[in-house]
């Protein structure tokens, strides 16, 4: 893990005890500042966790996971879910794996960096080519969405994702 | 030595097995199937991960078995492994310098890449190379060799498609992989 100037927000810690309560019991995390603070909450209260160097390596490692019976969560930017079109599509849904997807979703209203935007605006649209049901997390509040997220996953094999614009939920 | 053979000497280890897609798999199919394999069937590049992914789930021993042409995909996934090194993970890399599943383009492997020196690089502590069935069956014999180079003769076996669908290979693997979870222990990274 690595450094973080502020403390998990009400929002990134009502999701990790949510996802936990769900059943999910192993991580892996492309950094990304907008669910830091997810992985943090995990990692404290002890689910094991592996740092990644790219997004599509974290999407097969959390199938080697599944394959032992555990339920995954993959931390990670919308920047990265292109890079991991292929194995969520050959391995996460062929081999029918549960996975929960985590995304920090940059490019929206008020991005500040003009690169964010296109993926920002494509990221839906992919998780729909992808067949992958996704639900949008504003505040803590919203912590019943993961819940019945990570509980489709386990039940019907499948990813999942679940999205945090960067500009709710502090 | 010919691929096959090498993954005889893989088959017949006491082990976990994740093979990589293409004709390793349906040639370790032919060869010695058991519900100990999975054979990845898509996501090039990622049997090295899978395969860690097993090794962080659960206590059994497990090998990945992977190509030249798979690792350079996913070069990332040596540096993860130098990090977290499970002991009881090898990755076996059947470096053919070709993709042998496509016609036999070359890999960068051809060219003087020595996926070996990479794995140090990366901070792999013990990598072995071997050129003989005799060596790879001594090195998986060894405790503990995170990464095994095993240099093979570019050349697929006339084999078929493995028969197997995704969700059957799923459910059979996981019957041989699924850890009952100890009570009060956190097996896995970090733990």
């Amino acid at each position: 893990m690595y450094e973080r100037r502020k403390a998990p927000s009400p929002r990134e810690i009502a999701i990790a005890r949510a996802l936990q309560d769900a059943g999910v019991d192993f991580a892996a995390d492309v950094p990304c500042a907008v669910v830091a603070g997810v992985l943090e909450s995990l990692v404290r209260s002890g689910v094991p966790s592996v740092d990644v160097t790219r997004e599509e390596e974290g999407v097969g490692i959390c199938a080697g996971a599944a394959l032992t019976g555990r339920t995954p969560v993959l931390l990670l930017q919308n920047s990265g879910l292109g890079n991991c079109g292929n194995a969520l599509a050959s391995l996460t849904e062929y081999f029918g794996l549960p996975l929960v997807l985590v995304v920090g979703w940059r490019g929206g209203p008020g991005e500040s960096v003009g690169a964010q935007r296109p993926m920002g605006r494509a990221t839906t649209g992919l998780l729909r080519a992808l067949h992958v049901p996704f639900v949008r997390v504003r505040g803590a509040a919203d912590a019943s969405r993961v819940t019945a997220a990570v509980g489709r996953a386990r039940r019907e094999h499948r990813p999942v994702a679940v999205l945090l614009r960067p500009e709710e939920g502090r | 030595m010919k691929r096959a053979e090498a993954l005889r000497a893989l088959a017949d280890v006491p082990a976990l097995r994740v093979c990589n897609l293409g004709y390793p798999s349906k040639e370790l199919y032919q060869i010695g199937d058991s519900p100990d394999n999975f054979y990845m069937l898509g996501s090039m590049g990622l049997a090295s991960s899978i395969g860690l992914g097993v090794a962080l789930g659960q206590g059994r021993r497990v090998l990945a078995i992977d190509g030249d042409g798979s690792v350079l995909m996913n070069l990332g996934t040596l540096a993860t492994i130098a990090r977290y090194a499970p002991p009881h993970f090898c990755l076996v890399i059947l470096d053919n310098g070709v993709h042998g599943s496509t016609g036999n383009q070359p890999t960068a492997t051809s060219f003087g890449t020595d996926l070996a020196q990479v794995a140090l690089g990366c901070g792999i502590r013990r990598v072995r190379r071997v050129r003989t069935v005799a060596a790879l069956r001594r090195a998986l014999a060894e405790r503990g060799p995170s990464v095994i180079v095993a240099k093979v003769a570019p050349g697929n076996a006339l084999v078929p498609n493995v028969p197997l669908r995704g969700p059957m290979l799923r459910d059979r693997f996981r019957s041989r992989a699924a850890a009952p979870p100890v009570p009060g222990s956190r097996p896995g990274p970090r733990s």
